[in-house]
């Protein structure tokens, strides 16, 4: 049987990159982004026996991730100690800047949809989720969910004036 | 054809590439450090608290349901014998025939279990409009984003115990806190349930079961929602001090107006005897709360000194009584003052030590439920007649009280559902049923 050490150690190692990106993108300052991965590892291993397994194992980390970024918006920032190497680590690299309103139509049009929409697109595009995943990043029913990305497609497509592709997944 | 999600790809900040050469070791610090901390208990109610409260709740629903064959519906059957009505008493005919201080189980809704439900008392129904459907997510807890806001809704006839489901709202509206709210982001006008709702205020009509948008006032968000005779009154949370909005709801527009002379910002308002009461803190001394009455037709503020309210809590809750109307700082934990608008005269009574029946939870945190019924208001969960002085014996609830539904209007109360936290998802989850109280006249003293 496996232990909830080995558990984790196998999750860490699967999925510690991914949520960093994660982190990445969405992080004002990409050093929040090592505490971010932190405390979304450190939910992981309290909540271990939650941690559904297979291919909603990394969405589940990025809804925990989520949650932990909008804490640190609302001004519940934590300093861990224990990413204290990464933040360094990410403090001295050279990162591609996120998506700036004015840098292209799209950027300026994704900059004009709602958070929700955003997220869901930046999910679907960025992280690569299907829709089972992204399901269970967002805590969405599967019909809510076609229905709203399908309003941030067409959100998103509006605000270029062009019509959208909805391609199904 | 564009395929603008592909496009939107080439916008990653942190594409895969980005990471490469990031050292490992900076990660092997962060799992580390994680192992090395301890995994706490998820603070759940454990199998044994679970099964003492269901021998308490399998108890109170044999009461319950003896009790409830005594109901004597469409008028069939004797009544039981009832005290003498207390001089605020406001039964009506239509629900007298429910015993007093008993917990009567009712009709099944046709909605699904949920909490943080926006609930209303509208021309002698009872109206449960949208909420959440999963389960409340504890403060300290790690949950998933929740987002199972629902549109859906149901009236109840407490005349005919029978519900009827209502149209849609516009969209999936809660009101977060429940009954252990003393803000509104809901109030009732001449027939119809205002919502202030995230991109819209809902209006749903109960005479033609419609709803329609309207604008939110521009002092969104709003702290506190109100109804008065001709109007709503909003009060934002960072409105300028004595700034508030009144909608018209035969223009359907809001309009800012300004109270002038008020000392600090607006932080509770209700109506009381037809009169506007707010309440607030001065400007720079937190310490000292202050009340005043407002008048939106010709702009008047009259300023009430302050009884020594207590100011952490300034936000007072609307009572009518046989009296005449009461403005009452429910949230108070020592002395809860009254204020008669009409004579601007103060009284005090001291809040019981222990918490009575509209007590509970709210995902785990310890509240009370603001509850005010047949002229009585409660005060750290005790029903308190002002007219009296006096308490009413009332019944706990006898659904879990962690996130009920709850809703006061006419002489009962009308609560669903609730949630039971448990390590064992077969045991987790909503109370499924629908429970109606018509509590006795006040004859007791202190709790």
């Amino acid at each position: 049987m496996t232990s909830p050490e080995e558990r984790f150690n196998a999750v860490f190692a699967r999925c510690h990159r991914p949520v960093l990106a994660y982190a990445l993108r969405r992080a004002d300052d990409p050093t929040d982004a090592a505490d971010v991965v932190a405390e979304t590892f450190l939910v992981a291993w309290r909540r271990l026996d939650d941690l559904p397994e297979g291919r909603l194992e990394l969405p589940w980390l990025y809804a925990v991730a989520r949650r932990v970024l909008a804490n640190q918006l609302r001004g519940q920032r934590r300093r861990h100690a224990l990413a204290e190497r990464l933040r360094s680590e990410l403090a001295t690299r050279q990162l591609p800047a996120p998506p700036e309103p004015g840098s292209s139509a799209l950027a300026d049009a994704f900059a004009r949809l709602g958070e929700n929409d955003r997220e869901l697109l930046r999910l679907l595009a960025w992280e690569g989720l299907d829709n089972a995943q992204l399901a269970a990043a967002t805590g969405l029913s599967p019909g809510a969910l076609r229905v709203r990305l399908h309003r941030a497609r067409a959100r998103l497509a509006a605000a270029m004036d062009i019509r959208p592709t909805v391609r199904s997944r | 054809m564009h395929d603008l999600v592909h496009q939107l790809k080439q916008l990653d900040p942190a594409p895969e590439d980005s990471l490469t050469g990031l050292d490992e070791a900076a990660f092997e610090e962060v799992r580390r450090g994680v192992l090395a901390t301890p995994r706490p208990a998820t603070p759940h109610l454990t199998r044994e608290g679970r099964g003492r409260w269901l021998a308490v709740a399998a108890a109170a629903a044999a009461v319950v349901t003896s009790l409830a064959l005594l109901w004597p519906r469409a008028g069939a059957g004797p009544l039981p014998a009832e005290p003498a009505a207390s001089p605020s008493d406001t039964t009506s005919a239509s629900t007298s025939g429910l015993p007093r201080d008993t917990w009567v189980r009712i009709a099944d809704a046709p909605l699904s279990p949920r909490h943080a439900s926006v609930t209303a008392w509208v021309d002698g129904v009872f109206l449960v409009v949208g909420g959440d459907e999963t389960a409340p997510c504890p403060a300290t807890a790690d949950c998933i984003e929740p987002e199972h806001l629902v549109a859906d809704g149901a009236r109840y006839d407490p005349a005919t115990d029978a519900w009827t489901p209502i149209a849609d709202a516009p969209a999936a509206v809660a009101n977060p806190s429940g009954a252990s709210n003393p803000y509104p982001q809901s109030a009732v006008l001449a027939g119809t349930l205002y919502v202030l709702g995230e991109r819209s205020m809902l209006a749903y009509d109960v005479a033609s079961d419609s709803w329609r948008k309207l604008p939110l006032p521009s002092n969104s968000p709003v702290l506190t929602l109100v109804g008065l005779d001709s109007g709503l009154a909003a009060f934002g949370y960072d409105a300028p001090t004595g700034g508030y909005e009144l909608f018209d709801p035969g223009t359907g527009q809001w309009t800012g107006h300004d109270a002038p002379g008020l000392p600090g910002p607006i932080g509770g308002a209700t109506v009381a005897a037809g009169r506007l009461v707010v309440s607030g803190l001065v400007d720079g001394d937190l310490t000292r709360p202050w009340t005043a009455l407002l008048d939106p037709a010709t702009g008047a503020t009259t300023r009430i000194e302050d009884p020594g309210l207590e100011p952490q809590r300034p936000a007072p809750v609307g009572l009518e009584t046989s009296a005449g109307g009461r403005a009452v700082w429910a949230r108070a934990k020592a002395t809860a003052w009254l204020l008669d608008p009409a004579t601007q005269q103060w009284t005090s009574v001291d809040v019981p030590e222990h918490t009575g029946a509209f007590s509970g939870r709210l995902a785990m945190l310890p509240v009370s439920f603001y509850v005010t019924v047949a002229g009585m208001v409660s005060l750290n969960g005790h029903l308190y007649d002002p007219v009296s002085g006096l308490w009413s014996a009332t019944p706990d609830l006898p659904l879990p009280s962690d996130s009920p539904v709850l809703a006061a209007g006419g002489d009962t109360v009308l609560a669903c559902y609730g949630y039971v936290y448990s390590e064992d998802a077969a045991e987790a989850g909503f109370g499924d049923d629908c429970y109606l109280l018509r509590p006795g006249p006040a004859t007791r003293g202190t709790p």
